[in-house]
């Protein structure tokens, strides 16, 4: 099933949003699953179960498709242009700040999409450690989000930024 | 010249109403159009025109071969004109086949931008073979089961009608009929495997099939919503419609309810002129402009 395919059957544009594809989708579902819907006719043969289950199955298909293709979609937007630093360095607020900019993504934007708080953000940014929650849990937390809107590599950018979160924390005890 | 066909099966959904509602619009755009009361059978197209006794009517044309031209008469829209139905005739819904053919041969050949016909409610093989004939193709519903029940039915009917026709026309009518006779021989037991079996084995049929279906191209409306929540029923439809009869389907949109609308007839203005209901006439432009836009038609 291709992505036009797919958008066919959910009968969405191609502009359309993950939100708006996610809106389709729960409508359809509305409309197709409830069993005393107005727009099905359960004595005509079009509409026999099987007709149903198989029409439910597309969208269900169509709907999981899409969401693959876009999450696919979404990193490799930035790969070619964002120059990650190497594995073994460490990453410090500057560096997410430039990868930030560099892929053309605002702080209020990741703010409102994350709902994480600006603050929070902008400290990240400038490595303010001790205006972030005391807890590391939650600032790994937050740096997920913010690493994933942007569309960077969770998985490296985040222990070598906790690293120096979790270095600067142990100092501070001592 | 484009022909417009309005119909959709039940009764009282407001085919006349959308019909007229088209015709108006058309007219007010600078259009030159001629709307056709072909509901033979419950004729009042003249009613929403503001034509209090027409003149002229199809009786003219069935019994005494006058010409559409002379028939259509002028309304008080500048560029809308109206051929009334059977109003003084003994003899309104017994039209046979080759009448109902003649009068659309003559339409064609009418000098006018747009013709629209007002069909009647129910699925007769003439008013179907009328609505595929046609080149935009209208269907009215009302936001209930009852409506929407007929109109499947109608839409069931349509594509009957089109496997059937495309049959005939290449004569092999009697030889699908002996298939579908003895289907349980050739494991057939639905219209669909009926049909996947006359494709493998007439090829020219398969082909000219996917021609005929091809010239369906559905625009739905819907009409007598009275509340915000119906308006979803519309797009319920199409998306049904698309999904579980595979036709080509397009929302055209949806019309409020009017409960002052019976206070606009018996006038000598047209039901919907400038001044006459404001929900009705915006909602039958914004219809108008939709299926225009869904389907742009060439200036002939």
């Amino acid at each position: 099933m291709d992505e036009q395919e797919c958008r066919r059957i959910l009968e969405v544009s191609a502009d359309a949003s993950l939100e708006d594809i996610t809106h389709a989708y729960h409508t359809m579902k509305r409309i197709y699953e409830g069993e005393h819907s107005l727009f099905i006719v359960p004595s005509m043969d079009e509409f026999s179960p099987e007709a149903r289950s198989a029409v439910i199955e597309e969208i269900e298909t169509a709907y999981r498709e899409l969401c693959r293709i876009r999450a696919e979609a979404k990193p490799q937007i930035h790969t070619e242009r964002l120059s990650i630093p190497e594995a073994d360095r460490p990453i410090d607020g500057k560096t997410l700040r430039s990868l930030r900019e560099a892929a053309g993504v605002t702080l209020d934007y990741i703010s409102s999409q994350t709902h994480v708080r600006l603050e929070y953000l902008t400290a990240l940014e400038e490595d303010r450690f001790w205006d972030l929650p005391p807890a590391a849990v939650n600032v790994r937390g937050f740096l997920s989000m913010y690493a994933a809107e942007i569309g960077l590599p969770v998985e490296r950018i985040v222990p070598a930024y906790m690293d120096r979160f979790q270095k600067w924390q142990t100092r501070r005890v001592k | 010249m484009h022909i417009w066909a309005v119909g959709g099966g039940k009764g009282g959904t407001g085919k006349s109403l959308v019909s007229n509602g088209l015709g108006t619009r058309l007219a007010e755009k600078g259009q030159q159009v001629i709307l056709v009361d072909a509901d033979y059978g419950g004729p009042n197209q003249h009613t929403y025109c503001g034509i209090r006794k027409p003149d002229t009517s199809l009786v003219q044309f069935f019994e005494e071969r006058l010409p559409l031209e002379v028939i259509a008469q002028k309304t008080a829209i500048a560029g809308l004109r109206l051929i009334p139905g059977n109003i003084n005739s003994h003899n309104t819904d017994n039209l046979t086949t080759t009448q109902k053919q003649k009068l659309f041969r003559h339409l064609k050949n009418l000098a006018a931008d747009h013709v629209i016909l007002d069909l009647g409610a129910g699925t007769g093989y003439d008013t179907l073979d009328t609505f595929l004939q046609a080149d935009v193709q209208v269907g009215v519903i009302a936001p209930d089961t009852l409506a929407i029940e007929n109109f499947y039915l109608f839409l069931k009917n349509l594509k009957y009608r089109q496997l059937g026709n495309t049959l005939s026309m290449l004569g092999l009518r009697d030889r699908a009929k002996d298939i579908w006779k003895n289907r349980a021989e050739h494991g057939i037991s639905t219209t669909k495997e009926f049909v996947a079996h006359l494709r493998t084995i007439f090829p020219e049929f398969s082909e000219r099939f996917n021609e005929e279906q091809k010239k369906l191209k559905l625009h739905v409306v819907l009409n007598l919503v009275r509340e915000h929540r119906q308006a979803e029923v519309g797009h319920a439809v199409k998306s049904a419609i698309g999904k579980f009869f595979h036709i080509d389907v397009s929302y055209a949109g949806q019309v409020r309810y009017d409960k002052d609308l019976w206070q606009l007839f018996g006038q000598d203005t047209p039901a919907l002129h400038r001044g006459g209901s404001f929900t009705l006439r915006q909602d039958l432009e914004r219809i108008t402009e939709g299926i225009l836009n869904a389907q742009p038609l060439e200036r002939a």
